[in-house]
């Protein structure tokens, strides 16, 4: 296994932070991508944290909830009108 | 999302303006606020009350640029305050999810003892009502510092630069942070999921 590889799994994961800010140094992405390609640990790790990042963003709701955007606009019309 | 855009509807005299810039950052805000202060209610006091707050500044003259982060700065601070009394927090979280490598002198030193487990199925689970719910669970138990950097990455797309200049910290940090958040959670969810409880 070790001849198979570059790099062992446990560099290869430690690049995959830099690797998923897309700041990874050419010559390092290239060897991680190679390790992947035949290590299928290492590519469900990277799928996994892939994963979280496209769960956590579909968490985001889309607009206020309705009571929120009516107290704010009751907040602001009575600043408008004054005391 | 564009920074002067922002700007302008905080000092826009349209309610229809102010109320499209306050539906594009209320959830982020929320989760914010709502990680200081720990109510969902109160949260949402903390929300209303920046904006209302924001906008009276504006149009006083009293916002500047980098809009976004002038925002999220006043959402903290008063977060800060609001929470100042109320009970501490629960720890994080203590996994990682970092999962194991043999260990040196080994033949397969640095490699898996065992793959991690594979997320082709989790994506669907954390989209339901269930599993969303589940991700909120642990997102709140984060550390602050993970939270915070992971609310505004992942879930409301803000750059390395822009939650550089909000919270402080530089891009390895966040880098860090980030990673570590994500590994927590998906450490937290494999366990969920394998008590069956979906």
């Amino acid at each position: 296994l070790t001849d198979t590889f570059d790099i062992t799994c446990r560099a290869a994961v430690a690049l995959v932070p830099e690797y998923l800010d897309a700041v990874l140094p050419e010559a390092e992405l290239v060897r991680l991508e190679h390790h992947m390609v035949a290590c299928p640990g290492c590519l469900a790790y990277v799928e996994k944290v892939g994963a979280v990042i496209q769960a956590v963003g579909g968490l985001r709701r889309q607009g206020a909830p309705s009571d929120a955007r009516r107290r704010l606009v009751a907040v602001l019309a009575a600043e408008v009108e004054g005391p | 999302v564009n920074d002067q855009d922002l700007g302008d509807a905080l000092r826009s005299p349209s309610q229809e303006m102010v109320l499209a810039a306050f539906d594009r950052h209320y959830d982020a805000m929320h989760w914010l606020a709502r990680a200081v202060v720990g109510d969902d209610e109160l949260a949402s006091e903390v929300v209303l009350d920046t904006w209302a707050g924001a906008v009276r500044a504006a149009r006083g003259g009293g916002a500047r640029p980098p809009y976004r982060a002038w925002l999220f700065d006043r959402l903290r601070e008063r977060s800060i305050r609001v929470a100042r009394d109320r009970v501490p927090e629960a720890a994080p979280p203590g996994h990682d999810g970092q999962g194991e490598f043999f260990p040196d002198g080994h033949r397969w030193q640095g490699h898996w003892v065992e793959f991690p487990l594979s997320w082709s199925d989790r994506v669907a689970v954390l989209a339901s009502p269930a599993g969303r719910e589940l991700l909120s669970a642990v997102i709140d138990r984060l550390a602050p510092q993970q939270r915070a950097v992971l609310i505004l990455r992942d879930l409301d797309g803000w750059s390395v630069a822009e939650v550089g200049a909000l919270l402080d910290l530089s891009a390895e940090t966040q880098r860090e942070e980030l990673h570590r958040a994500r590994l927590a959670i998906a450490g937290a969810v494999d366990e969920a999921l394998s008590e069956d409880s979906f």
